[in-house]
């Protein structure tokens, strides 16, 4: 089981795990776009990228993320980072001499930009992934799915049955961990048969792969029949009306935390589209200045307000 | 093979909130041709105890040595392959039901045989005749494993693991979901196969079996061995502190000697041996 709890819940209490689900998905998408965004110098990108980065660690830091859970979820993208590289090497683009040409290779010149875009690219990734982490393991899967609906209610007014697509949600995320299990339990009972999931080539990883696949999909499907038997043996209705056990409650400490997380967006926005504007030196440096400015005041804020909190 | 446990203490995602320790300081011995019971409440760590046979755990502190295998964290010491001793511990687990994949049974039950090297001639020849011990028939060969009943899912589940002919057989809870006949003859099975001179590992949670079937018996209680003992030793004693239940022969047979009759406890495994005793105790 240990292996396989990547982006799973971790039961800490700590204040990112305190926060309102709704506010956590709202700060995600904010962050999102400042990642995402576009600076006409990779100077600027790789600055902006930096801040954004440390305050992202930072968030794991609190958030007591392990290091090791972290490593692995990037395990995936090794191959994507080798693949972006070749393909912005080769790809031509435009103003690609502006900085330069790092190494000739057999007559071919390899240019800076198209180092710089992959660095670009994978550090966007990284960030992306990280705070897909932070928010999957900071956040019970029924809270997400109650900030998933509540984001949904307005097209209830078209007749989107925004519960049902709840419900289904839920149970899904529900039964990860079982799955999680499941899967561990299949893998014990086919390794006692001589299967080797780490080892072996080709042919023998694929059969090792269905003697684990098969089983898991038959007892997927089984278990999602009896559900829905015991379901609608208690009488469940999916138009019926429900009530909520836990319900989340947006604090004070959302709203700050939220409104901080804007201002770091809309620094990133401002920085950009001055950098866009005009690419002086001067300017430049008062932008960075602006940002940096409202990222301190921010921070003394946030630290102001959780001590004073504690103290109450 | 000669199975012992060195101080093993086991926990689940150590350095987690999810850390749960499930073995606590065990120290066992189990002789190579025993016919071993291990009983216990539930929750208290067999089936954890049993994943340590066959390596699929490896102790987080103190050691387990399996014939020449070693396991355990310390990495001059630990045996590096762990193939071998999966042939050579074979391990049904408590769903057992739910590890069969293949289009047909038989196929199925060629896997583990396959796996570790066998020619397919003889593995279809031992699966066959491992099928054929476990009670399923002939008719159902080429049927998929996905329309047996449970308990049929279960014999099939076992002939996968007695096709790799292990020379030690671990079964969790082999019985659990058998009808009555069903569960006599599995255990029969067993004890066939433990005159063979193989040793024979099983955790069930029915007394009666392991008084009948055991020549030894391990208590766990809360992560720890409490007890070993011949399930003669102990339910001749009170084990009412161990949460286990008496099975009804030893109840008749104590309530037989509360009446006056002569009967020495430890011969009586099942109805035929009490009968035996009965008839003794009356000529003497
Ligand atoms: N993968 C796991 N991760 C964390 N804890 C576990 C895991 N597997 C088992 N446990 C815990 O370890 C303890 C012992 O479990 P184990 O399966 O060994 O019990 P058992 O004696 O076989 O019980 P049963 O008679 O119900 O089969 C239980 O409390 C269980 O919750
Ligand atoms: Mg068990």
């Amino acid at each position: 089981m240990a292996r396989l709890s990547i982006g799973r819940y971790v039961a800490y209490d700590t204040f990112i795990h305190r926060l309102d689900p709704r506010n956590k998905i709202l700060a995600l998408i904010l962050l999102m776009v400042a990642i995402f965004f576009q600076f006409s110098t990779y100077e600027v990108t790789f600055i902006v990228d930096g801040i954004l980065a440390l305050f992202i660690f930072g968030l794991m830091i609190v958030s007591k993320i392990r290091f090791k859970d972290f490593i692995k979820s990037l395990s995936a993208l090794w191959f994507m980072i080798l693949l972006l590289l070749i393909i912005n090497i080769f790809i031509p683009g435009p103003n690609k001499e502006a900085y330069g040409v790092a190494w000739t290779m057999w007559n071919y010149d390899v240019y800076w930009a198209s180092i710089f875009q992959s660095i670009k690219i994978t550090i966007r990734l990284i960030l992306m992934i990280s705070l897909t982490l932070i928010l999957t393991q900071t956040t019970k899967p029924l809270d997400l799915t109650f900030a998933f609906e509540w984001f949904l209610a307005p097209l209830k007014l078209f007749k989107f049955p925004t519960h049902v697509v709840a419900m289904t949600l839920s149970i899904a995320l529900r039964f990860i961990p079982t799955i999680l299990d499941e899967t561990h339990r299949i893998m014990n009972a086919q390794t006692s048969r001589g299967v080797d999931f780490k080892h072996g080539k080709f042919v023998e990883k694929m059969h090792a792969i269905v003697s684990l696949i098969v089983p898991l999909f038959v007892s997927a499907f089984e278990r999602s029949d009896e559900l829905a038997d015991a379901m609608e043996a208690r009488g469940y209705n999916p138009k019926g009306k429900r009530t909520r056990f836990r319900k989340p409650k947006w604090s004070f400490k959302d709203s700050v935390s939220l409104l901080y997380v804007s201002a770091i967006t809309a620094g990133v926005v401002v920085v950009s589209v001055l950098n866009l504007a005009i690419t002086s030196d001067l300017f430049f440096a008062f932008s960075l200045l602006v940002e940096f400015a409202i990222f301190i005041i921010f921070v003394l804020i946030g630290i102001f307000y959780t001590t004073f909190r504690r103290k109450v | 093979m000669q199975i012992k446990f060195l101080d093993v203490s086991y926990t689940y995602s150590p350095k987690t909130p999810y850390e749960f320790n499930a073995l606590k300081d065990v120290n066992l011995d189990i002789k190579e041709g025993s016919f071993t019971g291990i009983v216990g409440k539930t929750g208290c760590g067999k089936s954890t105890l049993i994943q340590h046979l066959n390596g699929l755990l490896i102790p987080t502190s103190g050691e387990v040595n399996v014939d020449t295998y070693v396991l355990t964290t310390n990495k001059k010491r630990r045996t590096k392959k762990l193939k071998d001793l999966r042939k050579k511990v074979g391990v049904v687990f408590q769903f057992s039901e739910n590890q069969l994949f293949e289009e047909t049974i038989l196929k199925d039950v060629m896997f583990g045989p396959l796996n570790f090297g066998a020619k397919a001639e003889d593995a279809r020849k031992i699966s066959i005749e491992c099928l054929k011990k476990v009670g399923i028939p002939e008719s159902y060969f080429e049927k998929s494993p996905f329309e047996l009943s449970g308990g049929e899912k279960r014999r099939v589940a076992i002939a996968g693991i007695l096709a790799m002919s292990p020379d030690v057989l671990v079964l969790d809870e082999p019985t659990a979901g058998l009808d009555p006949t069903g569960t006599k003859e599995i255990m029969n099975l067993f004890k066939t196969i433990n005159e063979e001179g193989k040793t024979v590992i099983f955790v069930t949670h029915d007394m009666s079996l392991v008084l009948e079937y055991a020549t030894n018996v391990i208590v766990m209680k809360d992560k720890e061995i409490v007890k070993e003992a011949t399930p003669a030793e102990l339910f001749i004693e009170n084990q009412e502190e161990y949460n286990l239940e008496t099975p009804q022969i030893s109840l008749l047979a104590k309530a037989l000697i509360d009446k006056g009759l002569k009967l020495d406890l430890t011969k009586v495994k099942d109805i035929s041996s009490l009968v035996d005793e009965i008839v003794k105790g009356r000529a003497k």
